[in-house]
């Protein structure tokens, strides 16, 4: 069957001579379960929600599979808010040349801020959103997995748009596509690959956050949502290792279900968006994607219904920028002018009142914080940022060579590459309860032990783009290498290091990014009454988070967001230089 | 034959324009520059040019690469905008993209996730036909270029000339009145190449095509534009200016072989010949030793080109992008082919582009290497004489030959000058734009390095981003500082 590395058209499989067979029962089965559970989980979070009562969370093994539906959906819908916001925020982004200007460097700042420190302001917040509903709380969390997956995905996209080639964008313009025709026939297909790839790291590190979002306790109350995250930290308040233990199995098939079932499918297929012009060897495959091709409902529903829609919507654009133009014709130029100034005005009220308020914030920290204090949370993020430091140099020193070790078998580096994604998905942060109770048992200081429980979730960066660097040394420097005798030390220095420099780079900006998340998780740490609190800003945030310290919270915060953004600065921002001037392959 | 050549500065003015051929597309005194790379100078790249795309011509645009033709090409379209003049069609000036145009790619530029079918639908996009017309204008289209049971592969699974097929399929249905053609074979290996070509004249003098009124080819290829256009524009670079219309009143079918032909082929190279390397002499050009002949390689010890440096030339001349191998390359032909050849049997010979052939020729001569009179390339004793010499003796020759460049004396002295002897490249790169406004200052300056190198004159720490002078060469520097005071 030829239809593996690509799609033939679906006309193919629609002849008289195929029919409905078994695996169509299932599409169709599944779909309408889908469809069944959506409305159920959807009714179930809109319960009401009181916040002396918190809803009880049961710790019977039974309900498992419920409490992983209601985490799962929480991550779609955060992903498709992030998905959203990806299309408009890149789209704009690329557009615009000037409004480019600014919403990239927000955009880099948004990505340096600490993710769950906010926690306790947004839940706020979206509690007096919807008073006595859980819904806020539920908000609160999505909000927290869509913040960790939005920027990455936006810059991806907004990356894949700017590089679309020119001559393709030239020939939109001389055949007369209309935006929305631009952007389903060029520009969205162009940026697929890039799309998908970014949505599935993103999505993977958003379970950490969906872990973490859960149970949360702000204002020294205590709000656990129903689901696989608050299932585990209540089973570590009660001390129950078994439910534990169940909790992290449960988590580990569904991430592997999903990858199977929807990413690897959907990188398969996203392989008819590659931009070269020859067919690739080595495509991903999918036996989900394989299967699915088979079935004779998706069929005849991609050829009827999606064409159709497709149709309407090329219709329907070609009425719209009919109109607009009609409009914008006929519009006189002095309302025009009124609706330029109008946004304007709009922008710079906007941006007054987000100054405004961020100096009421820095009134509040002022009056509320004393000089030492400051100086102390600047103190705790140095400390933070040596054990950020610590991390990424202990990583690279045991991850380089397992990689590079994996990454020159192909045969190895086929397994391995997918087991150490599925590996950087699962939220450690699960298990850190039973890393601490060792901790404990052992007598190892926290301050040393959150080194190792940052490094726990982060690590996987580091090991698989050596991976992806070691793999794509090309074989004849390898060959060369091995005729001149090159071993060791020399191999390395001349040959390896070099090769797989500016995929450690990309590797170690995400791993010490993650780890400063981490750090909030990672250097407060409780197991059944035994908690354990090292010295770091991440440990300060957590602990006034818990107490609802706003002020404190704003300015640790913004600390740890200057102390990301500066070491981007000063020392990602050269290495990627570094790597693209001197250590490019081609 | 009558084939009757127009010098032409400024052709607009100057062609007469009956009613019933009013051009299609008009540029009137058209420039084009970029702002300049790291807020640098702006590189002009089009200076001044008046062309017109008349009814029922098929018009050749010829050029090097790098001259701007493309820039011509995406002017007419409206993709890009004129920074000087104007884009007229039909009389009227044009904004926006011109819907009466279509483009065939150089590299196709295909939808590869559509298949063929639904990139030749592309080009319908404007004429908003109905689902059944639309599957008619494909089917008709495919028919006519070769595509027949092609409909439902996609762009990769296809071979380059049945890729440039699909572009020619949907330029067509979109019913242009000019249908424009940048480097569409450039992309294609030879025989395929050769086959569309003749297809491309066979659709223009079958000419069933609805609307179709001119064809607009821009290439580097000299054969190619003999053998498609009835008029052929050359184009200089450097800027882009327009130097010469040849009209071309061969009959079709031609025949590459017959006299006429390859007489017409040799016209437009002497055209371009005479652009790139003038025969009156200029500031640059080298004495002309009338009887250097093989073994007389015992050159005279001064060097080359007393005159041009005796004259001092205070205008700064550019140097062509030309590695110190295929100069060298270049004088090693020279010597087995008896010290002349003709240009155009060299480029044959050395396989590359016309226009890459005469980058290489132009720089042995401001090196005193070579000399052109006419069409021929000569050897001048000094490039015996270099030659004959050891490596370590041709880079002391190669450092004179250079030093009596503008561009050599003044970046050596700029590094003379510094405390450390170390400079900035930036501040070459920026000096260098605003010398050389129409020159890419990235490349001259990966050229200058390139010949400093070899020259052991000056080296380059891609690192620090800094220039400095070499080492070894400092014993030199007084003489090559006596030679150009």
């Amino acid at each position: 069957m030829n239809a593996r590395a690509y799609p033939q058209t679906t006309a193919q499989q629609l002849e008289p001579g195929s029919r409905l067979g078994w695996i169509d029962a299932i599409v169709v089965l599944a779909v309408f379960v889908l469809l069944w559970l959506l409305v159920v989980l959807t009714g179930d979070m809109r319960v009401r929600f009181d916040e002396l009562h918190p809803p009880p969370l049961s710790l019977d093994v039974a309900l498992i599979p419920y409490y992983t539906a209601r985490t799962v959906l929480r991550m779609f819908i955060a992903f498709a808010a992030a998905l959203l916001f990806t299309f408009t925020y890149g789209y704009v982004a690329a557009k615009s040349t000037r409004a480019r200007k600014v919403m990239l460097p927000l955009l880099d700042i948004l990505q340096s801020v600490p993710v769950l420190g906010f926690l306790s302001i947004t839940v706020t917040g979206f509690l007096a959103l919807f008073p006595g509903s859980l819904l806020g709380v539920e908000c609160a969390s999505i909000f927290a997995i869509f913040t960790a997956q939005a920027w990455n995905m936006t810059f991806g996209f907004y990356h894949s748009l700017i590089t679309i080639p020119a001559e393709l964008q030239e020939a939109a313009s001389v055949y007369g596509m209309n935006r929305w025709q631009r952007f389903t026939k060029v520009e969205l297909p162009s940026s697929a690959i890039g799309l998908m790839w970014n949505s599935m790291m993103s999505f993977g590190g958003g379970w950490f956050f969906v872990a973490q979002s859960e149970a949360i306790s702000v204002l020294n109350k205590n709000i656990k949502l129903p689901g696989l995250g608050s299932y585990m930290a209540g089973a570590v308040e009660a001390g129950d290792t078994r439910a534990a233990v169940y909790a992290i199995v449960a988590m580990i098939i569904t991430i592997v279900v999903l990858d199977q079932v929807l990413w690897r499918p959907l990188v398969a297929w996203a392989e008819k968006f590659k931009l070269e012009q020859t067919e690739g060897k080595d495509s991903p495959t999918s036996w989900m994607l394989n299967l699915l091709r088979r079935s004779y409902v998706l069929a005849w529903f991609s050829h009827h219904v999606g064409r159709g829609f497709g149709h309407t919507s090329q219709r329907a654009s070609l009425l719209a920028s009919d109109l607009t133009q009609t409009i914008s014709g006929r519009t006189p130029p002095p309302i025009k002018a009124l609706l330029r100034i109008a946004m304007w005005a709009l922008t710079v009220i906007a941006v007054a009142w987000l100054i405004f308020d961020a100096i009421d914030i820095a009134k509040e920290i002022r009056t509320d914080m004393t000089g030492t204090e400051m100086l102390h949370v600047v103190w705790l993020g140095v400390l933070t940022l040596l054990r950020v430091a610590a991390m990424s140099v202990i990583a690279t020193l045991i991850w380089t060579p397992i990689g590079v070790w994996i990454g020159l078998r192909p045969r190895v580096a086929r397994v391995a590459q997918p087991l150490a994604q599925i590996a950087a998905s699962f939220p450690v942060n699960m298990t850190f309860p039973f890393i601490v109770a060792f901790f404990i048992a052992t007598h190892i200081p926290i301050n040393l032990g959150s080194v190792f429980l940052m490094a726990l979730g982060t690590q996987w960066y580091i090991l698989f783009n050596v991976i992806a660097g070691a793999m794509a040394i090309p074989t004849d420097l390898r060959e060369a290498a091995t005729l001149f005798g090159l071993h060791r030390w020399r191999l390395w220095k001349t040959l390896i290091i070099p090769a797989i420099f500016p995929f450690w780079v990309t590797g170690a900006v995400t791993a010490t990014g993650g780890a400063w998340n981490a750090s909030i998780v990672a250097e407060v740490a409780t197991w059944g009454n035994d908690k354990l609190v090292a010295d770091g800003l991440g440990a300060y945030i957590a602990q006034v988070t818990e107490k609802g310290d706003q002020p404190a919270i704003y300015f640790s915060i913004v600390v740890m967001a200057l102390f990301v953004v500066a070491i981007n600065r000063v020392v990602w921002r050269r290495l990627y230089d570094l790597a693209e001037r001197r250590f490019r392959l081609d | 034959m009558s084939v009757e050549t127009v010098l032409a500065d400024r052709p607009a003015p100057e062609v007469p324009r009956d009613a019933r051929s009013a051009p299609l597309i008009e540029l009137r005194h058209v420039s084009k520059s970029y702002s300049g790379a790291g807020g640098g100078a702006p590189v002009t790249v089009l200076d001044d040019i008046n062309l017109d795309v008349r009814d029922g011509e098929m018009l050749a645009l010829l050029g090097q690469s790098g001259s701007g033709k493309s820039t011509i090409l995406r002017l007419m379209a409206g993709l890009t905008e004129a920074s000087q003049g104007a884009v007229l069609s039909h009389g009227s000036p044009l904004s926006g993209v011109n819907r009466r145009l279509a483009i065939v790619f150089q590299s196709f530029a295909l939808y590869p996730w559509l298949t063929v079918q639904e990139n030749v639908q592309v080009g319908l996009i404007q004429r908003r036909l109905d689902t059944r017309q639309e599957k008619e204008e494909i089917d008709r289209a495919l028919e006519l270029i070769g595509l027949t049971g092609y409909e439902n592969a996609y762009p990769k699974q296809l071979s380059g000339g049945m890729r440039q097929r699909v572009g020619f399929a949907r330029a067509l249905v979109a019913q242009p009145e000019v249908l424009c053609m940048d480097e569409p074979f450039s992309a294609l290996d030879v025989l395929t190449a050769e086959n569309l070509r003749t297809q491309v004249v066979d659709l223009w003098r079958g000419s069933g095509h609805a609307g179709l009124k001119s064809i607009f080819l821009v290439t580097h290829n000299i054969a190619e534009a003999v053998f498609i256009a009835t008029r052929i524009v050359i184009i200089s670079s450097h800027p882009g200016r327009l130097r010469t219309v040849i009209v071309n009143p061969l009959p079709y079918p031609r025949d590459v072989n017959s006299r006429q032909f390859m007489a017409l082929v040799d016209q437009v190279h002497a055209a371009i010949t005479a652009l790139v390397l003038p025969d009156e002499p200029s500031d640059a050009v080298a004495v002309r030793p009338a009887d250097a002949g093989p073994g007389r390689a015992v050159a005279p010890a001064e060097g080359p080109r007393e005159e041009a440096t005796s004259g001092i030339s205070a205008r700064v001349e550019t140097i062509p992008n030309a590695p110190v191998e295929t100069i060298v390359g270049l004088l090693e032909i020279l010597e087995d082919s008896q010290e002349t050849i003709n240009v155009f049997d060299l480029s044959a010979r050395i396989g590359r582009e016309f226009g890459e052939t005469i980058a290489i020729v132009k720089a042995a001569e401001m090196l005193g290497l070579v000399d052109t009179p006419k069409d021929d390339v000569v050897m001048t004793q000094f490039g015996w004489y270099f030659l004959a010499a050891p490596e370590t003796a041709r880079k002391t020759l190669f450092r004179q030959a250079v030093m009596k460049l503008r561009l050599f004396q003044m970046l050596t002295a700029r590094l003379d000058a510094a405390p450390d002897g170390r400079v900035d490249a930036g501040i070459f790169l920026e000096e260098l734009g605003t010398l050389l406004p129409y020159d890419q200052p990235p490349k001259l300056f990966q050229t200058l390095i390139a010949w400093g190198r070899y020259a052991e004159l000056v080296d380059f720490d891609q690192n620090a981003n800094v220039v400095y002078l070499h080492e070894a060469s400092e014993s030199d520097d007084d003489e090559a500082g006596e030679a150009s005071p």
